[in-house]
């Protein structure tokens, strides 16, 4: 771990690539997508939660579906209310 | 852009229920396999989209889930093709309609003049059909260039021609060339002659030698002004006459007066043939071609449909009642005597001055004579041989 924060900061190279940490993209309250998760834990129209290298994400909302889901990226799309980390 | 290419690919909508569908789907993506459109349900199950390939695969993951999996809907290219695999006559006949459109539109099939004043439709569509183009022929092949200057060489009395093909109809535009003004060459030796008899009234020589003197009664072809000169033991010269000769003419029309008058009136009856025209060839919606009527009046109307040589001319015949009437004598002179009037004015130019008009009535034969005198230039240019 130490020897790729090395790397990471004498290359400066993004830490999803590097470090496998997650990296969310959020917009207005409509869509997040999770680069780097793991797995989807639960899943209703209400709440989502997801794991990922280091957390979980749990997602609060409403009419929450999944716009898109392959093995390294999820896009969950709907009206977000709550976003935690755990 | 995306969603074109997923339908070209195909994919299916399938909705998943169980218990474990979080876990489905972890093991779904696990496979490689992308879903979209994940949409959760009121009752616990959810729908989701993915392609025909991934559909394949995830047979051992709803095992392993013990998840019902269902397919909604087929959405692709080849469930298209399958589902008309089963239609091949639908499939044929549009291929078989396509084909024959393509033929049909590739020939021309109206031809379209524009720009004739003397030279008739007829005369310049042969000339067309001559020089290979006409009514039913390729339209792929021809060369517009080369088939303007063809007909050029070869129809002497057209100074330019334009050949455009839209679609399956051709424009052609054609100008005829004008008569070059006859110029008279200084050097060609005329004589000046009469074109009329007349009293001659001003003889004014601008070249040449006065032949005739006011007050000389000439008649056409008569020798008014010589180009033709006597120049002694040398012989003659010539030269080009010119001048005018200002003379009084006469110009007068005769005709018989008849007392009764025919006029023709439209009575309430009329007849309508209508037919079609299709490709050229007229189909005739009516099978007796006669008119029940001893004179008639004829008037056409024709509706063309656009781009298509489709056409509808209605033809309708009205019945015109044959009336007899008699006038007074009075009335038979003066319309007969205007009549001549007018006939005579069509002839005259503008330059010619109207002296007097005269009207000559013989009541016992019933002839009418009218008479214009007039002054006019009566020269004429008339070339020698020498």
């Amino acid at each position: 771990m130490n020897f790729k924060k090395a790397v990471k900061s004498i290359t400066g190279l993004p830490s999803e690539i590097i470090l496998n940490t997650p990296k969310m993209t959020v917009e207005a309250d409509e869509k997040i997508r999770i680069e780097n998760f793991k797995g989807l834990v639960e899943y209703t129209d209400k709440f989502i939660c997801i794991n990922t290298n280091t957390f979980t994400i749990k997602i609060e909302g409403e009419l929450l579906n999944i716009g898109y889901m392959t093995k390294e990226e999820i896009c969950i799309l709907g009206s977000i209310k709550n976003i935690n980390y755990d | 852009m995306l969603a074109l290419l997923r339908y070209l690919k195909g994919y299916v909508v399938v909705n998943i229920k169980g218990f474990f569908v979080e876990k489905f789907l972890n093991l779904c993506i696990e496979k490689n396999i992308i879903i979209w459109d994940v949409i959760y349900h009121n009752d616990a199950s959810v729908t989701l989209k993915m392609s025909i390939n991934a559909f394949k695969k995830i047979k051992d993951a709803s095992k392993k889930t013990k998840t019902n999996v269902k397919i909604i809907k087929k959405c692709g290219i080849k469930f298209i093709i399958n589902e008309n695999k089963k239609r091949k006559g639908l499939v044929l006949g549009f291929i078989l309609a396509f084909f024959t459109f393509v033929f049909l539109t590739s020939f021309i099939w109206t031809i379209e003049i524009e720009g004739n004043e003397k030279i008739k439709n007829e005369e310049i569509l042969s000339v067309l059909k001559e020089a290979g183009f006409e009514k039913g022929c390729l339209r792929y092949n021809i060369d517009e260039n080369e088939l303007k200057n063809k007909i050029l060489l070869k129809d002497e009395r057209l100074s330019w021609i334009w050949v455009e093909i839209k679609g399956t109809k051709a424009f052609v535009s054609v100008r005829e060339k004008k008569e070059k003004p006859k110029m008279f060459n200084d050097d060609t030796p005329n004589n000046i002659v009469a074109k009329r008899n007349g009293l001659v009234t001003q003889v004014v020589a601008k070249e040449g030698t006065k032949i005739a003197k006011e007050g000389d009664i000439v008649s056409k072809g008569d020798l008014l002004i010589s180009g033709i000169s006597d120049i002694g033991e040398n012989g003659y010269s010539y030269k080009n006459a010119t001048g005018y000769v200002l003379a009084r003419t006469w110009h007068e029309k005769t005709s018989t007066i008849s007392l009764k008058e025919v006029t023709f009136q439209k009575s309430f009856e009329k007849i309508s043939k209508k037919s079609v025209n299709l490709f050229g060839f007229d189909v005739l919606l009516y099978i007796d071609k006669k008119i029940p009527y001893k004179h008639f009046e004829k008037e056409e109307t024709v509706k063309k449909i656009p781009l298509i040589p489709i056409s509808y001319k209605n033809t309708v015949f009205y019945e015109l009642l044959k009336e007899e009437k008699t006038i007074t004598k009075e009335e038979a002179l003066k319309k007969e005597s205007d009549r001549l009037k007018e006939e005579i004015e069509k002839e005259l130019t503008d330059d010619i001055k109207i002296v007097k008009k005269d009207v000559d009535f013989n009541e016992e034969t019933g002839k009418i004579k009218v008479t214009y005198e007039c002054i006019e230039d009566i020269a004429e240019k008339k070339k020698i041989d020498t």
